[in-house]
């Protein structure tokens, strides 16, 4: 049976006397809370609630037209934009709708389960609440299920977080203390160093050595190779300049919307390979060094040193000193093996110098370890944690999902990386920070035509660490949802079971 | 300073103009030039030699007088070719014309080639149609061609000595055509006065068919102007073997004394078409027509887009004209204006356009007005009208590239809810299929669509999902395999399947020009083949060009081979609307009752009969939302009225700001419809947050509010031609300082005069009022009046909007989730006075969805206010049938719930407080609130609850 709006307003209107005076125990769409504020005047009468200026006949209330700005003059229709309407929803809790969805054909049942929204009959809407109670309250029961093991869940993660910081605080003693002996040692074995040179300086620079013309001819041997690999260099800088020029008009001028994977492939190659740049890293500082005018330097009125004590490969840049070294070590071993070098023998002047070096580097390096061992430890201390350091507990621990094509694994505190059939995994980005319920994570792998990956992941509050979903919501920005007890708040002591109406 | 300086400085200027402007510039080396397609540029120099040699110019082609005949409507003949012939002997070439005059009033003229039509020419290429394509009109005109019998001749004796014929026709035969046969020229009067003349400069040029010379070195062509080309060419590295050598046919037409001529989309420039032989502020290049896929395409360009309309119109004081150059090949179009003759009084400036195509028959329509309305019906009785939209399809669109999961398109859908603003329908990129394999689902993704458009089906939306001609190659898709083995998809020069590059790879090409292809296309649709639930599921026709990533200009290669053994040059323009045809026949086989839509891209005249357009890929930037309004006029007028631009820019991030004036401006468009890149950031309308979200609802609610009105202008779209969106000089015509306003419009039969703001920051904008009527601004009812530019404060939340007086506009002021569920909703007039009281306007209702409304299941009203009685009446305006009133009974709970009078003389109401309504013999009254006129805004009378309902008579006395 269809009722018209219009035949309903038009029966309101004519007889809204009547029909409001045989019921006005009930305005509709008002809770029983407010139906005394549909109460007439002494003229009966009533105004807008908001706008006590603008006084209607009683008549006017619900009649499908739209008087008071504040839309309280139609609590029960859809006439004014901004009002709500209240449904009982008797069996279930009542809900508030907008007036816009009242009388649209349309069953809200999610906000009035008892289908009261569409009492125009538009479309006929069967009252749900006995479904809609039930399974209501099976929710809540495991929302209450969720919230108690979740929170006894974050009391053990809060508990682990407070041990393991108390263990690094310990560790932070322990270490203070082997830093204070390690830097006793490296005086120490300084002050060794010092003396054994003063010791053997004496006996150290035999004034025209033999060796020394043989030193000099094999560093030009050096600058010449070092000259010829220059020379390598700079031509293929060139023709990497060249290939770079190519590839960037491709990267500037490829047609990203053509689905050409060849080229997709070579543009995202590219530009990973831009970004990996390692830089300059200028050698020829260095060239230049090799390039000065050595006659001075192996001038033998300057120069009285034993060519082992002279250690010209620091001239040299690190990436060339190995291979230097490694062709030296080569050449020595050549002329040794023909006859023409005498084998080297460790001389008994430098032993206690080396010696003493041996021990002062090896004093420094256990300093320096001890020292940013303990610099972690005081930064990892320091980190914000969350509320009761409760992320501590979770850091390095990982959870996984498969969402369509891919692997999706998210470490607490430290990365989320993206895995398919095949390939390695993909740095979605590294631990940010936490910010209220969601944590960052950023500077992941850059994306082919786009920024740096990145992922925001939401939490709230579950029995057990585990990612509900996965989306990117723009390329390369994902978004996860994620339950875990650390966001899991203290349940209230009541029952908190639905308030049964019935 | 020295030259170098120079050089550097120049070299700086040069590079800091490039970096500026570095990602929008269509790929133009892609596209060719109308140097660099052979038969273009050959017509161009035909026509700079012709005009070079002024009254000397003889042209080789001529009427033969003695071929000439006129009955039944048609007159006759054969147009024939003088060879020059170095050996001194002369001979020629026929091409048999027709001039035809319809009985809806239009004059045709069609030239064929009479070897290519009549006998087999030996060793023509084996495998092609001989003759030239001749087959637009199945496909671009739904109307009747039948010649007006009534048509007579007038020629005098004196005429016919001197071989010229004279025509009478059209309406009350206030038409008349005068053809002479050498020079051959056809001048087309309306009441004795020249409006169109075809052939005015002697550029008629139809390319005959020659076998190839064996010595293409030294070839006997002397009367060709420039051989290159002509049997073979090559772009891009593409080559074209041209089997049938050169064919295109051009001609000139002049418009006498028309200073503006608008039409021929799709070209993203201003709406009065620019001169194209250079010159400043004018096109270098001829304004082309070749549906490319044409990416980031530049703005203020004569360049080629995704779709093509040959329809141009030229109007001036007094009168508007047109014609339809009925052909699918490539095709170019110059552009130039006479100046004024100083010495002849009253002498105007005329536009001289040049049509140059690549092959097919000459097939021309000729539209003699008198006014812009008369020119859109006469074009709308050949191509047919816009089809009625369902309603949902003129609401809100919310897109993107992609929602990728169906957690995510139901996420978004309730946040439309979420954050109270409507919408209709929410679409599906490519990514929601299994490797672009159309007719399939990324099942990891999209596990249940079923019951994702279920739910959307709760609030009736819907959900539009791209399907595009390319089928991915692959053994084991069903849908390739039936292709292949059916021998439905287009084919090589070699007769092989062609297979190209597109989304899914290696793809072919569904050749929409079978009828079996259609009947194949139909087969996927079948209910449960694509998907178990398709009550909400309308299409997507994308990359119709077709676009071809590895072909030439992204697109198919010339020589391939259609159905009828056409060559793909000889139907490219027409392609993309075959294949739209296929899915709307594909639709309604579906489900006959509902109303199909599908929206496309690629388009030709006659696509308006099928669905919605949009102006493809534009960017985020001001530039392109400027260039939206002057390109939504020029579909217009040719006839495509469902028109849309991608509101926020496809490509790139739109700031807020930008965002919000793109929803103000896209709530005006007639397809409204937000679209993004997959590498732009999320831009739903609750993203950019408050002030915008609040401004982007209110924009998007004004257009629902809106609606009626809306959609009754679409009815009248879809009867009489008149545009949805309509420029200055549809409502002022004889305005000549109107004509090339093209940043602002009217919009359908409100009377709502929209300026969208397209600068950035802008606070206020300067409006044009076309004509002396008074103009109210739509939301505070402030008076303008006077032609010319008026002031008007525009800060973010305000659209420049104002009502001009006399229409009246039908409202549904509730704001609903959608544009279906507002459809038992109460109604609001809102009536602009105009400057002598009265005001009028029309409302067509139906149910919005199925095809009931065709026989005969509608509402169609006429409101009048009166100003000699002060009475505002309602009438029905359609003939009383058991199908309407059927319809009326299911809406007669439908009232009028509000009704605004803005502009009345307070002092005329009969009563203060009241109005007195009648209806059903019965008369009751009805409370008016008064707001008097006060600080140059209008009086508004605010009637409440007047109790009249929408499909009764009635009459209100104020």
């Amino acid at each position: 049976m269809k009722i018209s709006v219009g035949a309903f307003a038009l029966a309101l209107a004519y007889t809204g006397h009547e029909v409001l005076a045989a019921k006005s125990t009930h305005v509709r769409g008002v809770p029983d809370a407010d139906q005394a504020l549909y109460q007439p005047d002494e003229n009966g009468n009533w105004a807008c609630l908001n706008h006590p200026d603008i006084v209607l006949p009683m008549s006017r209330i619900n009649d499908d037209y739209c008087d008071c700005p504040d839309g309280s003059d139609e609590p029960g229709t859809s006439a004014c934009p901004n009002g709500k309407f209240y449904c009982v929803n008797k069996g279930h809790v009542p809900g508030l709708i907008p007036s816009s969805r009242v009388n649209d054909g349309v069953c809200d049942y999610d906000i009035c389960c008892d289908g009261s929204d569409e009492w125009a009959g538009i479309v006929k809407c069967e009252n749900k609440c006995r479904e809609f109670a039930a399974e209501y309250a099976k929710k809540q029961a495991e929302v209450r299920r969720t919230q108690v093991a979740g929170w006894n869940a974050r009391a053990k993660l809060v508990a682990k977080a407070s041990s393991i910081r108390q263990a690094l605080q310990k560790e932070l003693t322990q270490l203070d203390n082997q830093i204070a002996v390690s830097d006793a040692r490296v005086v120490k074995a300084k002050e060794a160093l010092k003396l054994a040179e003063m010791q053997s300086s004496s006996r150290v620079g035999t004034k025209g050595s033999p060796l020394l013309g043989r030193v000099k001819a094999r560093i030009e041997e050096y600058q010449k190779a070092t000259a010829a690999l220059t020379d390598r260099i700079t031509m293929l800088e060139a023709r990497l300049a060249l290939a770079q020029e190519i590839l960037q008009k491709l990267n500037e001028e490829y047609n990203p919307n053509y689905n050409d994977e060849g080229v997709k492939a070579a543009v995202k190659a590219y530009q990973e390979f831009k970004e990996s740049d390692p830089g300059d890293g200028d050698y020829r500082q260095y060239v230049d060094i090799t390039e000065t005018d050595d006659d001075e330097l192996f001038s033998e009125e300057q120069i009285d040193v034993d060519p082992d004590i002279v250690e010209y490969e620091s001239y040299i840049p690190l990436q060339w000193r190995l291979w230097i070294h490694d062709q030296k070590t080569k050449l020595r071993d050549f002329l040794v093996q023909h006859g023409l070098l005498a084998e080297r023998k460790p001389s008994g002047e430098t032993a206690s110098v080396a010696n003493a070096k041996k021990e002062r580097d090896a004093a420094e390096r256990q300093n320096n370890e001890l020292k940013s061992k303990r610099e972690n430890v005081a930064k990892d201390l320091a980190a914000d944690f969350g509320d009761d350091d409760v992320f501590r507990a979770l850091a390095g621990e990982c959870v996984d999902i498969e969402s369509g094509e891919f692997t999706y694994q998210m470490c607490f505190n430290e990365r989320i990386t993206q895995k398919g059939k095949s390939g390695g995994p993909t740095n979605l980005g590294v631990f940010d920070k936490i910010e209220g319920d969601k944590m960052h994570f950023s500077n992941g792998v850059k994306c082919w035509n786009g920024p740096q990956r990145s992922a925001i992941v939401e939490m709230q509050c579950g029995e057990k660490n585990k990612i509900l979903s996965v989306s990117e919501p723009a390329m390369c920005e994902y978004f996860f949802k994620i339950v875990t007890p650390a966001l899991c708040t203290k349940p209230p002591d009541t029952d908190t079971k639905p308030k049964d109406e019935l | 300073m020295s030259t170098l300086v120079k050089r550097t400085i120049f070299t700086t200027v040069v590079l800091v103009v490039l970096m500026a402007a570095p990602a929008l510039a269509a790929k133009k080396y892609l596209f060719k030039t109308c140097e660099q397609a052979s038969f273009c540029r050959r017509n161009r120099a035909y026509a700079d030699l012709a005009d070079s040699k002024g009254a000397a110019w003889e042209s080789p082609y001529a009427i033969d007088p003695s071929t000439v005949t006129f009955d039944g409507g048609v007159l006759q003949g054969i147009i024939e070719k003088t060879l020059a012939d170095p050996t001194g002997a002369s001979s020629s070439v026929e091409f048999p014309f027709q001039l035809i005059f319809l009985e809806s009033g239009s004059a045709r003229f069609v030239v064929d080639e009479k070897q290519r039509a009549e006998s087999p020419i030996p060793g023509f290429p084996d495998g092609l149609t001989q003759r030239r394509y001749n087959e637009t009109s199945k496909w671009a005109v739904s109307g009747d061609l039948t010649p007006d019998i009534s048509a007579v001749e007038s020629t005098t004796d004196e005429e016919r000595v001197n071989a010229v014929y004279r025509i009478r026709y059209g309406p009350d035969r206030h038409f008349e055509a005068l053809v002479e046969a050498k020079p051959l020229q056809i001048r087309f009067y309306r009441d004795g006065e020249p409006h169109v003349i075809l052939n005015d400069r002697g550029l008629f040029n139809m390319d005959h068919y020659r076998p190839k010379p064996s010595d293409m070195d030294n070839p006997d062509l002397n009367d060709e102007l420039d051989v290159k080309d002509m049997w073979e060419e090559n772009f891009g590295g593409k080559e074209d073997k041209k089997p049938k050598g050169p064919e295109s046919i051009a001609l000139d037409v002049t418009f006498p004394g028309y200073e503006h001529v608008f039409g021929i989309p799709e070209h993203a420039d201003q709406f009065s078409l620019r001169e194209t032989r250079g010159g400043d502020g004018n096109h270098d290049e001829p304004y082309r027509l070749f549906n490319v896929d044409i990416f980031e395409y530049e703005v203020d360009s004569p360049m080629a887009m995704y779709g093509a309309i040959p329809f141009m119109q030229a109007h001036k004081k007094g009168s508007s004209v047109a014609i339809f150059w009925a052909n699918v090949a490539e095709t170019w179009i110059d552009i130039t204006k006479t100046k004024p003759n100083p010495e002849s009084f009253g002498i105007r400036k005329s536009t001289r356009t040049h049509w140059i195509s690549e092959s097919g028959i000459m097939d021309v329509y000729i539209f003699l007005g008198p006014d812009p309305s008369s020119v859109y019906q006469q074009y709308g009785l050949i191509t047919g009208f816009t089809a009625l939209p369902p309603i949902y399809a003129i609401g809100y669109h919310q897109c993107r590239w992609n929602y990728n999961s169906e957690e995510d398109v139901l996420e978004v859908d309730a946040n439309f809810d979420n954050y109270d603003i409507p919408y209709d329908a929410i679409w599906l990129d490519i990514e929601y299929t299994d490797s672009k394999k159309y007719f399939t689902w990324l099942k990891s993704m999209f596990p249940n669509p079923e019951n994702m458009m279920q739910v959307l089906d709760k609030r009736k939306r819907k959900l539009v999902t791209i399907i595009d001609p390319h089928i991915k190659k692959e053994s084991g898709y069903k849908v390739y395999e039936g292709l292949s083995k059916n021998e439905l998809a287009v084919r090589t020069e070699s007769g092989e399947e062609f297979n190209g590059w597109c989304w899914p790879g290696e793809s072919a090409w569904i050749d929409t020009l079978n009828p079996k292809a259609v009947e194949y296309w139909k087969e996927q649709f079948k209910p449960g083949k694509f998907c178990g639930y398709e009550d909400n599921l309308l299409i997507w026709n994308d990359m119709n060009e077709p676009s071809v990533f590895n072909g030439p200009e992204v697109s198919a290669p010339r020589d391939n081979i259609h159905y009828g053994n056409w060559e793909h040059r000889d139907v490219h323009n027409i392609y993309g609307l075959t294949f739209v045809n296929a899915t709307v026949q594909a639709l309604q086989a579906r489900d006959p009752r509902q109303r199909p839509f599908v929206l496309t891209r690629a388009f030709f005249a006659g696509s308006q009969r099928l669905g919605a357009v949009w102006t493809g890929d534009n960017a985020a930037t001001w530039d392109y939302l400027r260039i939206v309004t002057p390109m939504l006029l020029s579909h217009s007028v040719a006839g495509f009225s469902f028109v849309g631009a991608d509101v926020g820019g496809f490509f790139g991030n739109p700031t807020s700001e930008l965002l919000t004036r793109w929803y103000q401006a896209g709530a005006f468009y007639p397809f409204f419809r937000g679209h993004a890149h997959i590498e732009s950031k999320r831009r739903e309308p609750w993203l950019p947050g408050e002030p915008y979200t609040s401004l982007i609802r209110a924009a998007i609610r004004m257009r629902y509010q809106l609606l009626p009105s809306v959609y009754t202008a679409f009815h009248r779209a879809s009867f009489d031609g008149v545009p949805i969106v309509r420029p200055m000089f549809l409502l002022a015509p004889d305005n000549e300082a109107a004509f090339g306003i093209d940043d602002q419009f009217f919009f359908g039969e409100t009377g709502l005069l929209v300026k969208p703001i397209v600068q950035e920051g802008a606070t206020s904008a300067d409006i044009y009022l076309p004509d002396d009527e008074i103009y109210y601004d739509y939301l505070d009812h402030t008076i303008y009046q006077g032609v010319g530019y008026k002031h008007i404060e525009a800060p973010l939340e305000k659209i420049p909007i104002l009502g001009r007086g006399g229409h009246i506009i039908v409202r549904r002021d509730r704001h609903r989730r959608s544009a279906t569920l507002m459809s038992h909703d109460p109604l609001t007039l809102v009536v602009h006075l105009d400057s002598t009281g009265n005001a009028a306007g029309v409302l067509y209702l139906d149910d919005g969805e199925t095809t009931a409304y065709s026989r005969g299941a509608y509402l169609h009203r006429f409101f009048m206010f009166n100003a000699e009685d002060n009475i505002l009446r309602s009438r029905s305006m359609q003939a009383s049938t058991g199908a309407n009133k059927s319809f009326e009974k299911s809406i007669d709970d439908i009232r009028i719930e509000k009704i605004i009078i803005v502009g009345l003389a307070t002092d005329r109401l009969k009563m203060n407080h009241a109005v007195e309504a009648f209806q059903d013999r019965k008369s009751w009254s009805a409370d008016i609130g008064v707001a008097k006129a006060a600080d140059g805004k209008a009086s508004v009378v605010t009637v409440r609850d007047p109790k009249v309902f929408v499909a009764a008579d009635w009459s209100i006395q104020f």
